[in-house]
């Protein structure tokens, strides 16, 4: 063994972990994976979406009738609901602007309402749901609208269990201006959830 | 290997629990109470919502069912550990940064925990899919036996249909799609440079969903009422009225589903973010090529299967109507959301194998891949128009006419890309020094299977045939070539070839050569004749047949049970080579890729420096041609002898 590769092993023998790592992109790991989770989701909610045009286009609706005769769509109620939920959107970036400029207060704040905003829209939604007058066994139209609304229901209680996260740790002074991640990340998720009710809402309430 | 001994020792993992901290420390005492723990969840939740609604009955077996098939997986894992951190995370207390240091298997009962070393979880990988090999193996001899002789003989044709359905399903969901994701963990970080996976919590997540998904299909298949029995492909409605099985069978999907999403995305973000300096894209193996593809596959089209086993679930526990033609449901519409995943599935299933491949044929032939940027970007291509075909399976469905002909034509258009990828595996071995070892021997054994099966799918694709023969036994034949004798190959190929790196040991040469030709010879005998009883007009999954097809079927089962005992030969010679084959050197193959530039099994955290690539990965036979330098810009102390001691 040469006195070359002695000390290379000296200087081995005083690094005591994992080599740094190289990233190879400007893109952080968690927010490009993040952005690929959201693209399955976008299949997920694809797939409802696909069930819905079969029942309702291919199948030409219920008897020839979409929604068939007799059911109501709450699209007023939802309507509301749907400024309620686009509104949280906008409390989240504030929350996450304000962190960037290390603001911790407005920070505080804003995840507070953004997950006040979202809970009134969940629980909006449940009400709805018990009030509407008719059930998932209900024809093809019912099944598509629990199915559609039922999902997105399913992704806002990921997001308000995420939003809740990292209210706690916001109020425990976790987030910096150079390390906040978690609100990041979540927030990405709350836009996404955001921005598929829309599309929810136009194509189950309006169409 | 010292450094890392050393650095292990200093962050070795914390001292074992004692008294009653065992039951709260992750492990399997801590999965004992917080499985039922889940369970008693996961009855309670369904009754008291259904309570709070003022619904009745209260009780509602299905339901309870159901949520129960979420709930207690989740218990298990949790008592394992796998949300450990997450936990600490959520409720604010400080966590353990993962460092990977204090973790690598040193016993064979660290296989059994939770880690989150990519090496540890590509073994595990690789070893629970092999189990599951075997199980839906045993499965098909058992209904081979059957079908020996028409009439009905050991089972009835519920319980024949059941095995049929679960052979495949755990085939293609737990053998198949995440065998490839085991060996693509182990070696795909190794190969672009890097220490780990982009999140290795996430990895071992993936890795524990996946037995989760075994066990409950398998629980599935001996349920009160019979087992699922619609096929792998679960068709509505006949798999909304199933017996209860089906509810295993829906629910097992969707872990095995998320399982491989998960992996997906972990490697689609390695790739893109973790590769070593100077590894461009056009600087990577083919191996890492195929599985950034598949990745992007899967993360696209895995979401659908899980759509379509939601929506027959949903049909059947909450008796929606989507595809119920009572309620205004479409029937067809499950066939495309299910072939929209199921027909890239099958790429997924053997893009992997021809990155597998590539790198067997160029190593073992000491030549430069033909045509690499064209087979990269064949890999793309099939990628894209593997999106535009799923109605090929739909022809005799009664589907929409006019989608008939556009399905055809993209069907075919797809056997250009792949006839790109088989002229280049030819050419790579034109005129090289092969070296007709085990792995290589897979490799030319998928090449000349992979295209038998690719004739009889072209055949397939186009209207008349596939209207003549669909059901038949022709395409049973078709796809146990391109599932058996094109991914099956592939894995063997991969499993040898990477045995030495993964174990450190040397596999039998001789007895792999054996297991090579015992396949060969016995998949051939057993599924070449399926071509010929399928156009004669022998169905597909049924127990019973006409007399006239008794002698040939007889024939086939015989070479099936060969075909089954191959794989002992398979199994002798690496469990005994594991324990006490030769220890094998760092490199035995002489190949350029990084893997094998560090020692078998890789140092802990697989480089001491992350290495410098400076070339193509394949330069085989070109003098001065390197492909990566390792160790090298690493700031080396001043010397106080500039001369040596010695």
């Amino acid at each position: 063994m040469t006195s070359a590769a002695e000390t290379h092993d000296q200087g081995a023998f005083e690094h005591h972990g994992p080599p740094p790592v190289h990233y190879s992109s400007r893109v952080s790991p968690s927010v490009l994976g993040m952005f690929l989770f959201i693209a399955s989701e976008i299949m997920l909610f694809g797939s409802f979406f696909t069930v819905y045009f079969f029942d309702r286009v291919v199948n030409n609706g219920v008897n020839g009738v979409w929604p068939p005769n007799g059911y109501q769509r709450p699209a007023f109620v939802a309507g509301i609901n749907t400024v309620i939920l686009v509104s949280s959107s906008f409390t989240m970036h504030w929350a996450d602007t304000s962190i960037k400029k290390g603001n911790r207060r407005g920070l505080c704040a804003g995840m507070v309402l953004t997950f006040l905003l979202g809970l009134t829209f969940l629980l909006t939604q449940v009400i709805e749901y018990h009030r509407i007058g008719f059930n998932t066994s209900d024809t093809s139209f019912a099944a598509t609208f629990f199915g559609l609304t039922g999902l997105h229901g399913a992704h806002v209680f990921v997001g308000l269990t995420i939003l809740g996260v990292m209210t706690v740790r916001a109020f425990r002074g976790h987030f910096t201006p150079e390390h906040h991640h978690g609100i990041e990340i979540g927030g990405i998720y709350w836009h996404f959830v955001d921005v598929m009710w829309i599309v929810v809402y136009v194509t189950v309430y309006l169409l | 290997m010292t450094d890392v001994a050393h650095a292990h020792d200093l962050h070795a993992a914390p001292p074992a629990p004692t008294g009653w901290h065992r039951l709260t420390a992750a492990g399997w005492l801590r999965v004992l109470w917080v499985t039922p723990l889940f369970f008693g969840i996961g009855v309670a939740l369904p009754v008291l919502l259904r309570w709070a609604a003022d619904w009745h009955p209260l009780w509602k077996g299905s339901v309870i069912l159901t949520v129960e098939l979420v709930t207690t997986p989740i218990g298990f894992l949790a008592g394992l550990g796998v949300f450990d951190y997450w936990a600490y995370y959520a409720s604010g207390r400080p966590t353990r940064p993962e460092d990977h240091s204090g973790h690598g298997a040193h016993s064979w009962r660290d296989y059994f925990h939770v880690n989150t070393d990519h090496k540890v979880i590509g073994i595990q990988y690789v070893v629970t899919t092999f189990f599951f090999f075997l199980v839906s193996g045993f499965f098909a001899l058992l209904f081979r036996a059957e079908l020996a002789q028409p009439g009905d003989q050991y089972f009835n044709p519920q319980t024949f249909n059941v095995l049929v359905s679960d052979h495949a399903a755990l085939m293609i969901f737990l053998f198949i799609v995440p065998v490839f994701a085991g060996l693509g963990n182990y070696v795909i970080p190794l190969m672009i440079g890097a220490g780990d996976m982009a999140f290795p919590r996430l990895n071992a997540l993936s890795f524990w969903l996946l037995p989760i998904g075994g066990a409950i299909l398998i629980t599935g298949m001996v349920m009160p009422g019979g087992g699922p029995s619609a096929g792998w492909t679960c068709y509505a409605p006949l798999c909304s009225h199933q017996p209860l099985g089906q509810v295993f069978f829906n629910m097992g999907v969707q872990w095995a589903g998320t399982s491989s999403i998960m992996t997906a995305l972990n490697f689609l973000v390695t790739i893109i973010t973790m590769r070593a300096p100077g590894m461009t894209f056009w600087r990577m193996p083919l191996l890492v090529w195929a599985n950034f593809t598949t990745s992007l596959l899967v993360v696209i089209a895995t979401p659908f299967i899980a759509g379509s086993q939601f929506f027959v679930l949903f049909d059947r526990v909450l008796h929606t109507n989507f595809f119920e033609p009572g309620g205004g449901g479409y029937v067809l519409g499950y066939q495309h959301i299910f072939w929209f995943y199921s027909h890239p599935a099958v790429y997924i299933m053997i893009l992997p194998g021809f990155g597998i491949i590539s790198e067997v044929i160029a190593v073992m032939s000491r030549k430069p891949v033909f045509g690499y940027r064209l087979m990269a970007l064949s890999l793309m291509a099939i990628l894209v128009l593997g999106f535009s075909v799923w109605a090929h399976h739909m022809f005799v469905a009664g589907m929409a006419g006019w989608l008939r002909v556009p399905m055809m034509v993209t069907s075919m258009v797809i056997a250009v890309p792949t006839g790109v990828k088989v002229f280049s595996w030819l050419a790579t071995m034109w005129n090289g020094r092969i070296r007709f070892t085990t792995p290589m021997l897979f490799a030319l054994g998928f090449l000349s299977m992979f295209v038998i099966g690719g004739l009889s799918g072209i055949y397939l694709a186009s209207v008349p045939i596939d209207i003549h023969a669909s059901d038949t036994y022709f395409i049973v034949a078709h796809i146990h070539y391109v599932l058996f004798g094109g991914s099956v190959f592939t894995i063997f190929a991969g499993v040898y070839y990477w045995f030495p790196k993964m174990t450190g040991r040397m596999y039998n040469e001789r007895l792999g050569q054996l297991h090579f030709w015992l396949t060969f010879i016995g998949f051939n005998l057993t599924f070449f004749p399926m071509h010929y009883i399928g156009l004669q007009g022998m169905p597909r999954r049924v127990a019973d047949y006409a007399h006239r097809f008794a002698d040939i079927n007889l024939f086939i089962s015989i070479a099936s049970f060969g075909l089954g005992a191959s794989t002992l030969v398979f199994l002798y010679n690496v469990i005994n080579s594991w324990a006490h084959g030769p220890v094998a050197e760092g490199n035995p193959w002489r190949a350029l890729t990084l893997e094998w530039q560090v020692s078998s099994p890789p140092p802990i955290f697989n480089f001491d420096e992350i290495p410098q690539v400076v070339g193509h990965p394949y330069e085989y036979g070109v003098p001065g041609a390197k492909h990566a330098i390792l160790g090298a810009p690493r700031p080396v102390p001043v010397l106080t002898d500039p001369v040596g001691a010695d």
